[in-house]
């Protein structure tokens, strides 16, 4: 009995840790991979590529002649070339030793500056050509009604539409070029900000566009955890000043769309708009949130 | 100031000038990064005040010969219907400047390909540095050219590329000219200039502009078309609209923090101008520079040991005051010649040479009166006379 007891508490704790790997943030994320290096989950092992995640709990195998570049949390960069195995946890100390300091960085400016050769435009035309007079027509004419270009969301009903109102498909896909199609919605004059989260299920980064949007760059949609939605949100409440209710509200519902929490701030305008249901700027701050 | 014109010692010191200039030159480092001025004016030319102080071309009156058709935001579909009401008014070249990344819509892109791909006075346009991707309809369109530019990233937009001899590739505005005035294209080229600095003779204002919406909508005149150039492109609708707008040297704000002052589709438009009326901007070759140099500095340097021997006590201050009045004057000259007839000198070797005069001087007369002393040099220096 005893026996049993402690396997399935062994279990509960495995089951726990790798449900807090799932919602911990990357250390660092994979650039480039020149041969097989590895990481291993549960025994397995998973040839890296360029994008993937690693976690501080991963570990990571590199064969020889083989150079693994990563990028931190802060964009240092650690690069590995030497054949052996690696904890997440250890390579995170580079990290932060790799931080410059001023000197540091001036010297390589002057470095650098003595070192590269000072051309002119009219010498070599090529390396100057970089600007270009045309204006890019690559998509359409739909511009999302609220400033969607980054959207944080954990939970609660958020729709986004469009205008020209005109019914297209919108995508969603992982990466925020090329990247695999997760999901493609059905035509409509909104997206369901809810729906897609819904359908993705785990927290991390998308990217998503709508069928015909003037802007090519993808939207950036960051599903968050509960515990760190609630965190950065808890932050963001501190910062509002208290005076009426409905003013209050909408203040917090300014400084949350602010910081592209829109979902949450859609609560609060509406909050503001019940408590003065007469004024007109929480009238048309709410009525953006209106698909 | 003459008596001292033709000594040995004033074309040594001249010559020690020189010396001292190629030594900089040659040095196999950059160091323009300590010079705080330099990096401050990096991205200007003395040349833009003709422009901005001296209202160069401002009376130059609106280029009938082309007219500026605004996309607005319209789609593709929308872009295609203004191509074809110009199309149908038999102009003599329609330059397209948009760029088309992407496939989109199959009406507007189908309607588009058709355009491109078989009407021999449409000229595309697309993104030189693009290596993956140059546009969608790149490979069946029948003409096209590269809308860049020659300049630093976000940078005054002073010179074009016109044509690039080992890709077979020409600029966008070239390319519109060889359809509507094959001359002109051929006089460019014959120029054989792998850059021409842009002679910039119209701002916005300067050039017709129809609203493509209202063209597609009949609210406005289409047979105005006829015979013209006709340039599809983005036109701004506010100052602080920047899409597509770049730094010129006609920004009223010469240096500093400014908005950028001209849609791309008017600066092919000014090149357009530029080729078809010959006026190209000149510029006077290095060898004469340099040897304007030479003589410019062999007078200071007659004046300034002249005043080194006979009046010692104001001899730095008749220099310094020597060098302001010559560098605003030689500045003031270049200027001149910009502004009245599209030349450009290159007074940068000259204002070097009579600023380093002074310190060379002190130089060279320490090293001729070591050479005197040493091997019997016969110098001015000598006679010890700092009056």
């Amino acid at each position: 009995m005893g026996n049993t007891i402690n396997k399935i508490l062994l279990l509960l704790v495995l089951v726990c840790l790798s449900l807090s790997s799932f919602a911990a943030e990357p250390a660092f994320i994979v650039f480039y991979n020149s041969g097989k290096a590895v990481k291993t989950v549960s025994g397995k092992s998973i040839i890296l590529k360029k994008g993937d995640n690693l976690l501080s709990t991963d570990q990571i195998n590199i064969p020889e002649q083989t150079q693994l570049v990563l990028v931190c949390a802060n964009f240092s960069v650690v690069q590995l070339k030497t054949k052996g195995i690696y904890t997440i946890k250890t390579l995170l100390a580079k990290c932060s030793k790799e931080t410059t300091s001023a000197s540091s960085a001036y010297f390589k400016y002057i470095w650098h500056s003595f070192s590269h050769a000072h051309t002119a435009p009219e010498k070599d035309p090529r390396a100057y050509m970089q600007t270009y007079g045309a204006a890019s027509r690559g998509r359409g004419t739909l511009i999302t009604k609220l400033n969607a270009d980054t959207i944080n969301y954990y939970n609660g009903s958020l729709s986004i539409g469009w205008l020209p109102t005109k019914a297209v498909k919108t995508e969603v896909y992982s990466a925020a070029t090329d990247g695999d199609l997760l999901i493609t919605g059905k035509p409509a004059t909104y997206i369901k900000i809810d729906s897609i989260a819904a359908q993705l299920k785990k927290s991390g980064s998308y990217f998503w566009e709508m069928q015909g949007q003037q802007n090519p760059k993808r939207k950036y949609l960051k599903l968050w955890t509960k515990a760190s939605y609630q965190t950065a949100i808890t932050k963001i409440l501190k910062g509002v000043v208290a005076t009426s209710s409905a003013e209050k509200a909408y203040l917090t519902g300014f400084m949350l769309e602010e910081r592209h929490f829109l979902g949450e701030a859609s609560k609060y305008y509406q909050k503001a708009l019940q408590l003065e249901s007469n004024n007109q700027i929480y009238k048309s701050a709410f009525a953006r949130f209106t698909p | 100031m003459f008596k001292y014109l033709f000594k040995r010692d004033t074309l040594f010191a001249t010559l020690a000038v020189f010396l001292v200039m190629g030594m900089f030159a040659f040095l196999p480092i950059n160091t323009h990064f300590l010079d705080p001025i330099h990096l401050a004016l990096s991205d200007f030319d003395y040349n833009d005040l003709a422009y901005s102080k001296m209202d160069k071309n401002k009376d130059t009156p609106t280029d009938t010969n082309i007219v500026i058709v605004n996309i607005g935001y319209g789609n593709r579909q929308d872009i295609a219907a203004m191509i074809g009401k110009v199309a149908a008014q038999q102009p003599k070249a329609i330059g397209v400047d948009v760029l088309f990344n992407e496939k989109k819509d199959p009406v507007g892109d189908s309607l588009l390909l058709k355009l491109f791909s078989t009407n021999a006075k449409l000229v595309t346009a697309f993104n030189y540095t693009a290596t993956n991707n140059k546009g969608y309809f790149y490979t069946q369109s029948i003409n096209k050219g590269y809308a860049n530019f020659v300049g630093e990233e976000e940078g005054v937009i002073r010179h074009f590329t016109p044509h690039l001899e080992e890709e077979n590739l020409s600029a966008f505005a070239a390319q519109v000219v060889k359809q509507a005035d094959p001359e002109s294209y051929q006089a460019l080229i014959k120029r054989n200039k792998l850059t021409e600095t842009i002679n910039y003779t119209r701002k916005a204002d300067k050039y017709v502009v129809i609203n493509g919406m209202d063209l597609i909508n009949g609210k406005a005149d289409s047979s105005l078309f006829a015979n013209k150039i006709v340039l599809v492109g983005y036109v701004a609708s506010t100052i602080n609209d920047v899409e597509d707008k770049h730094f010129t040297p006609m920004n009223e704000k010469y240096t500093g923090k400014s908005l950028p002052d001209m849609n791309g589709i008017f600066i092919h438009a000014n090149i357009i101008s530029m080729i078809q009326s010959h006026q190209y901007i000149h510029h006077l070759p290095a060898w004469l520079m340099w040897a304007i140099a030479f003589l410019l500095c062999w007078l200071h340097m007659a004046l300034f040991i002249k005043d080194y021997l006979e009046n010692h006590i104001w001899f730095h201050l008749i220099a310094k005051i020597a060098q302001i009045i010559s560098a605003v004057f030689f500045v003031y000259l270049g200027l001149l010649s910009f502004h009245q007839f599209n030349t450009q000198m290159n007074m940068t070797a000259t204002l070097a040479a009579i600023i380093l005069a002074v310190d060379v001087l002190y130089f060279y007369e320490a090293f001729a009166i070591w050479l005197h002393k040493k091997k019997g040099f016969k110098t001015i220096f000598t006679h010890g006379k700092h009056n």
